[in-house]
C-alpha cells in the first residue's frame, strides 16, 4: 500500500469512525471552557451592566484589557494561571488516554474504545514521557541554533540574513519535530498492535520502521500536514469575511470556529488511521516475542512446581 | 574654525535676535575609526547672561558614564538601558587633555570631578573648573579644550558598531547657569547634572561650527547645514556643518549608508483649506500659520532603502502638523538616521535638526514603526529642541509632551496604526489582523499598568524604577495631555500649547510655567487641575454605586389641605396607583449614586437616559465622596454614565463610569468566543504531544 492508498483509507475510516473525531474535539472544547468560563464569568461581570459593552463591540479597546488586568491582578491572576497549567496537563493526560482507544479502533473497529483507552493508557503514558525526552532534545537544539544565529548576528549590521538563517532554522527545527512525532504515532501503533510492550522497545521499532520506509511514512505525515495547514490557510481566507458585527454574527463566526476546530481535530486521528493503514500494509518482520507479562502468578502452580517455597 | 568665521557665526546669532546665545561652540575633530576614537579641539565661547560674577565652571563629560562600572550611570542601568545591552570591555570615556582660557590661564590642573547629585566620588561625568578671576555680568570667556573620546560599542544612544558612528555626548559641554529665579531657582548656580539612566539632557543655546574628519569613503550626516566637504589628500575628507540656536551637536558616519534627499515643499504639502482651518482654531493669520520649506536627508541602512518614502512621509507629516500646530519649523534641515541591525541602542534618539529613528528588515504595512519613531523624535525638535526643557528635572515636559503631541499626528495621519508584532522577524500585525489602535488607548492602557507608581513630577533618577520613569515621562503625562485637552476644549488647548511653545522657543521654562502659560493663554484657573494630575499620584476613579427605579406610589395617610382634611388609605391609594397604571400616567422614581472611588478630584458631568428617549445632564465638582441624583419621570430610567465622553483619560476604570437597565451579554459573548478559540488552539497543539 502506498502513501496515497493508506491516506485514502485513513480518511474513508476517520469519517467512518468520526464519533472518535467528536470525542476528542468534545474533550479539547471541554477543557477549554473550564479555562474560560472562569474569564467569561468575569468579563461578563464587568462589561454586563456597563455601557462600556456596547462601545467594545464595536471597537475593541486595548485600555479596557489593562483596566480588567488591572482589576484582577495580583490572586486572581495566579489561581488563573495555575488553573491554566492544570488544565493543560490534565488536557494532555486524557488525550493520551483517548490515543490508545482511538488507534486500537483504526486497527480493530470491534474493538472497544474506552476499554482499548483504559487497556493501553499505562503504556502510552511511558511512552509519551520517553518522547518528551526527544522533543527536549529538538527544543535544544532550535535553542542553541538560535541562540548562535543571534550571537552571530548581534556582531552583523545586516539583520536580512540572519532572519533568513533563522527561518531555515525554524524549518529543519519544524522537521524535526514532526519526524519525532511521526515516529511516536508509529510507536503508539506497535504498542496497541503488541508487538512490543516497553515503551523504549517500541520507539527503537517505530525508528526502524520509518528509517526502512522513510518516503512512504514521511509523505503520509506531510500530506496529512500540508491539509491540516492548508485549512488552516483556508479558515484565515475565510475569516476575513467572519466580522462580528451583530450578535446573530458572532453566532456565525463561533459555529465556524468551532467547524474550524473540530475539523483540524479530525485532521489528526485521519493521519493516525493512516499511519496504521501504512504499519498494517507493511509490517516490519515480527520480532523476537517478548515474555508475556502474566496478570498475576498462580501461587499453588508455582508452589507445587518449586518445592523449595515450601520450606 | 578660523577665529574670523567664529565671529561671523556668533555676530549673526546675535542680530538674529531670536534668543539668548550663551555657549557657542567651534569644533575641529577627527574620527580614526580603528580605534573608534575621535581626537578633538573646542573652542567654546561661554556669555554669562546673569548679573552673577561667576568664580568657576562645569562642564558635563557624558561619555565617562561608560567608563567602568562605578559610574553613576552604570550603578543605577546595571549596563541595560532602553533594551539594550552594555557590552563588557568596549568602555567608553572622554580624556581632556588640555583646558586653557584662550591666549591665558591653563587650567587643566584644576579641573576636579564633582556629584552634584548622588557625591558618587567615583563618578567622572562632571567636571568644575575653578577660574583665575571671575567671569563678570554680561561678559564672556572663551575656553580652549583638546580632548579625545573613546567611543563605547553602542549604549544609550552613543558608540560604534562595526563602521557605524554615531557622535552623540561626545564633547565637553557646558553646563547651564541659572540665576535666581530661573527655572524658579531659589539661589543661583550651576545646573550641571550628573549622567543618570534615566535621564536625557540640558544645555544652553549657542551656535555651533564643527569640522569632522573622516575616511572619505564614509557617507556622513551631522546636526546643521553640510557647508563644505574637503578632501584633504590623505584619504581622509573634512566635513564642516554649521548650525545656530541649537544646544547640542551629534553626528554620524557610516560607509555603506544610503543617502536619500527631498525637499519638504510647505507649498505642496499644506492645502489652502489646512491653512485656513489651523487659522481659525488657533485665532493667528494665515501668513503666521504659513510653514517654511525644510531639506530632508535620510541615512537609511542599505536593506531598510526600500523603506525610504515610508521615512520622508513620516518625516513631512511631523514638520507639517507640528509646524501649524505649534509654529514653523525654523531650521533648514532635519537629518533622519537608520542606524544597523546591531546598533540599536543609538535608535529612537534626538538632537538638534538630527534624529536617530529605526526599523525592520521586514515591516508591515500598518505596523506603528518606522513612522511612530520618525514623527516622536522629530517631535523633539519642539520641545526639547526648541523649548530647551530640562530634561534630568523634568522629563515628562520634553517627552510628555512629545508622546501627546505624537499621538495627534499619528491618529491624524495614520489612523488604524497597529502595534508591530513579529514573530523571526515576520511581521504578523496585517495576518492577525490586529485591532487598529489609538495613541490614547496605547497612553490609557499604560498607564493603567501602574498608575500609583509615582507622582508625575520627579526628577528623572528620582523615581522608583525605570519602567515608572517611563510611564511618568511618556504615557501619562500623555494621558494628562489629552485629559487636559478635553477639559479645556480642542481650540483653547491649540492656543495655550503654541502660546507656551512661542514664549519659550529657545528659552528654558520649567513645569510652572506651562502652567502660567496655560491660565493667562484660557483664562482660567488650572492649577486644580495640575495639582491632581501632576503633582501627586492620586488615581482617578468616578463610577455609578447604585440606581433604583422605583414607581412612585400614592401617598397614605391623613392631610390637611384647603379642602379639610382628607384621609387616603391604602385600598385608596392602591386603587389610584391602579387607575394611573392603566392610564399610562404612572410616574417613576430614579434615584442614582455617584461615588468618587479614587483619590483625585475632578469635575464630572453625568448623565441620564430614560426610556423615552429623554436625557438629563448634572454637573458635579466630584469633590465629596459621593453624590445623589433623583428624578421623578413618567418613564423608567434606561441608563446612568458618569463623564459619558470620557474626558477623564486618567479614569482608572471607565466600566463602572456606568449603569444600563438591562443586561447585555453581547461584548462578554463575542470576547468569551474568541478567547475559546484560542484556547482550544492550544489544547489542540499541546495535544500533538500525547
Amino acid at each position: 500500500m502506498n502513501a496515497l492508498a493508506a491516506l485514502s483509507a485513513g480518511g474513508r475510516q476517520s469519517m467512518r469512525l468520526f464519533k472518535i473525531t467528536a470525542l476528542f474535539y468534545a474533550m479539547n472544547l471541554a477543557m477549554a471552557a473550564v479555562i474560560v468560563a472562569p474569564l467569561a464569568v468575569a468579563v461578563a461581570g464587568n462589561l454586563s451592566r456597563s455601557l462600556e459593552s456596547a462601545r467594545l463591540f464595536s471597537n475593541f479597546d486595548v485600555g479596557w484589557l489593562m483596566e480588567f488586568s488591572y482589576q484582577y491582578r495580583g490572586g486572581t491572576a495566579v489561581q488563573f494561571a495555575v488553573l491554566t497549567v492544570v488544565v493543560g496537563l490534565c488536557s494532555l493526560v486524557l488525550n493520551t488516554f483517548l490515543a490508545g482507544g482511538a488507534i486500537a479502533l483504526f486497527e480493530r473497529e470491534d474493538d472497544a474504545f474506552f476499554s482499548a483507552s483504559a487497556r493501553y493508557f499505562p503504556r502510552l503514558a511511558r511512552l509519551a514521557l520517553v518522547s518528551l525526552v526527544f522533543y527536549g532534545f529538538v527544543a535544544a537544539l532550535f535553542g542553541v541554533g538560535s541562540r548562535l544565529i543571534g550571537k552571530a548576528s548581534e556582531s552583523s549590521m545586516e539583520a536580512g540574513p540572519w532572519i533568513m538563517l533563522r527561518w531555515g532554522l525554524i524549518g529543519v527545527a519544524v522537521f524535526l519535530a514532526g519526524v519525532v512525532n511521526m515516529t511516536f504515532d508509529y510507536a503508539k501503533i506497535v504498542l496497541v498492535t503488541g508487538e512490543a510492550r516497553g515503551a523504549v522497545r517500541a520507539t527503537m521499532r517505530a525508528a526502524a520502521f520509518v528509517a526502512s520506509r522513510p518516503a512512504r511514512t514521511l509523505a503520509v505525515y506531510w500530506i496529512c500536514g500540508a491539509a491540516a495547514l492548508g485549512l488552516l490557510a483556508a479558515y484565515h481566507g475565510l475569516s476575513e469575511f467572519a466580522t462580528q458585527e451583530t450578535m446573530t454574527r458572532v453566532l456565525l463566526v463561533l459555529v465556524f470556529r468551532q467547524a474550524y476546530v473540530l475539523f483540524r481535530v479530525w485532521a489528526r486521528l485521519w493521519t493516525w488511521s493512516s499511519e496504521v493503514h501504512a504499519y498494517e500494509a507493511a509490517p516490519l518482520p515480527v520480532a523476537e516475542p517478548e515474555p508475556p507479562i502474566p496478570s498475576y502468578v498462580d501461587v499453588t502452580q508455582g508452589a507445587a512446581a518449586d518445592p523449595e517455597t515450601l520450606s | 574654525m578660523h577665529r574670523w568665521a567664529s565671529a561671523i557665526l556668533l555676530l549673526s546669532v546675535c542680530l538674529s535676535g531670536q534668543n539668548k546665545p550663551q555657549a557657542n561652540y567651534s569644533i575641529s575633530a577627527r574620527l580614526n575609526p580603528t580605534a573608534k576614537t575621535v581626537t578633538g579641539r573646542e573652542t567654546l565661547t561661554w556669555i554669562n547672561g546673569s548679573q552673577d560674577p561667576i568664580p568657576d565652571l562645569q562642564f558635563h563629560l557624558y561619555m565617562n558614564a561608560f567608563k567602568n562600572t562605578k559610574s553613576t550611570f552604570m550603578r543605577e542601568s546595571g549596563g541595560q538601558l532602553r533594551g539594550d545591552r552594555f557590552q563588557k570591555d568596549s568602555w567608553g570615556y572622554i580624556d581632556i587633555k588640555k583646558l586653557a582660557v584662550a591666549g591665558g590661564a591653563d587650567l587643566t590642573r584644576a579641573m576636579e570631578f564633582i556629584a552634584p547629585d548622588d557625591g558618587n566620588a567615583e563618578d567622572r561625568t562632571v567636571i568644575r573648573v575653578p577660574l583665575e578671576k571671575p567671569v563678570p555680568p554680561g561678559g564672556q570667556i572663551t575656553l580652549e579644550i583638546d580632548f579625545v573620546t573613546q567611543f563605547p560599542h553602542v549604549f544609550a544612544r552613543t558608540g560604534y558598531h562595526g563602521n557605524f558612528f554615531l557622535g552623540g555626548q561626545w564633547f565637553p559641554k557646558i553646563g547651564v547657569w541659572e540665576k535666581a529665579g530661573m527655572r524658579f531657582a531659589k539661589t543661583a548656580g550651576w545646573n550641571c547634572h550628573q549622567f543618570h539612566a534615566n535621564s536625557e539632557f540640558y544645555a544652553d543655546y549657542g551656535a555651533y561650527a564643527v569640522d569632522l574628519t573622516v575616511p572619505s569613503e564614509y557617507v556622513v550626516g551631522a546636526t546643521g547645514i553640510q557647508k563644505n566637504a574637503v578632501k584633504n589628500g590623505d584619504g581622509t575628507t573634512t566635513y564642516r556643518f554649521e548650525q545656530a540656536n541649537v544646544h547640542d551637536f551629534a553626528w554620524t558616519a557610516q560607509p555603506t549608508y544610503r543617502r536619500f534627499t527631498r525637499t519638504f515643499d510647505a507649498e505642496r504639502e499644506v492645502t489652502a483649506k489646512e491653512l485656513t482651518d489651523i487659522s481659525r482654531l488657533l485665532g493667528i493669520p494665515h501668513a503666521e500659520a504659513r510653514l517654511s520649506n525644510v531639506e530632508m536627508i535620510l541615512l537609511l541602512q542599505p536593506e531598510h532603502a526600500g523603506q525610504a518614502e515610508r521615512h520622508f512621509r513620516a518625516t513631512a507629516n511631523a514638520i507639517k502638523w507640528f509646524g501649524l500646530w505649534y509654529g514653523a519649523y525654523p531650521h533648514a534641515t532635519i537629518t533622519v538616521v537608520d542606524p544597523p541591525n546591531g546598533g540599536g541602542g543609538a535608535g529612537g534618539m534626538e538632537y538638534p535638526t538630527f534624529i536617530t529613528a529605526g526599523t525592520s528588515w521586514l515591516q508591515g504595512r500598518n505596523d506603528g514603526d518606522p513612522e511612530g519613531v520618525v514623527v516622536h523624535e522629530f517631535g523633539h525638535q519642539y520641545w526639547q529642541g526648541l523649548v530647551g526643557s530640562n530634561e534630568f528635572e523634568e522629563a515628562w515636559m520634553d517627552e510628555g509632551f512629545n508622546t501627546y503631541s505624537t499621538g495627534k499626528v499619528i491618529d491624524r495621519a495614520y489612523p488604524g496604526w497597529t502595534l508591530p508584532v513579529r514573530l523571526a522577524g515576520i511581521p504578523l500585525s496585517n495576518l492577525m489582523r490586529l485591532p487598529g489602535l489609538t495613541w490614547e488607548s496605547v497612553d490609557r492602557a499604560a498607564y493603567l499598568s501602574a498608575p500609583k507608581a509615582d507622582d508625575l513630577a520627579r526628577r528623572a533618577w528620582e523615581y522608583q524604577t525605570g519602567s515608572s520613569y517611563s510611564l511618568n515621562s511618556y504615557m501619562r503625562p500623555g494621558a494628562m495631555m489629552l485629559t487636559l485637552e478635553n477639559t479645556l476644549g480642542e481650540a483653547e488647548m491649540a492656543k495655550a500649547m503654541r502660546a507656551y511653545h512661542q514664549r519659550w522657543r529657545y528659552d528654558h521654562p520649567a513645569f510652572p510655567d506651562f502652567i502660567a502659560a496655560v491660565n493667562e493663554s484660557t483664562g482660567k484657573d488650572m492649577n486644580w487641575f495640575f495639582d491632581q494630575f501632576v503633582y501627586s499620584s492620586n488615581v482617578a476613579d468616578y463610577a455609578v454605586a447604585g440606581v433604583s427605579c422605583e414607581p412612585v406610589s400614592e401617598d397614605l395617610g391623613v392631610f390637611d389641605g384647603n379642602g379639610g382634611r382628607r384621609t387616603v388609605t391604602a385600598a385608596e391609594a392602591r386603587k389610584i396607583d391602579e387607575e394611573r397604571e392603566k392610564n399610562h400616567k404612572r410616574q417613576w422614581l430614579t434615584k442614582a449614586t455617584i461615588r468618587r472611588e479614587g483619590e483625585a478630584v475632578y469635575p464630572v458631568d453625568i448623565e441620564f437616559r430614560f426610556e423615552n428617549g429623554e436625557t438629563e445632564r448634572r454637573q458635579w465638582d466630584g469633590k465629596y465622596r459621593w453624590a445623589k441624583f433623583e428624578f421623578t419621570k413618567a418613564t423608567k430610567v434606561a441608563s446612568v454614565a458618569v463623564d459619558p465622553e470620557h474626558k477623564l483619560v486618567l479614569d482608572a476604570n471607565w466600566t463602572n463610569n456606568s449603569w444600563r437597565a438591562e443586561s447585555s451579554y453581547a461584548t462578554a459573548g463575542k470576547l468569551t468566543s474568541t478567547v475559546l478559540f484560542w484556547v482550544e488552539q492550544v489544547l489542540a497543539t499541546l495535544a500533538l504531544l500525547a
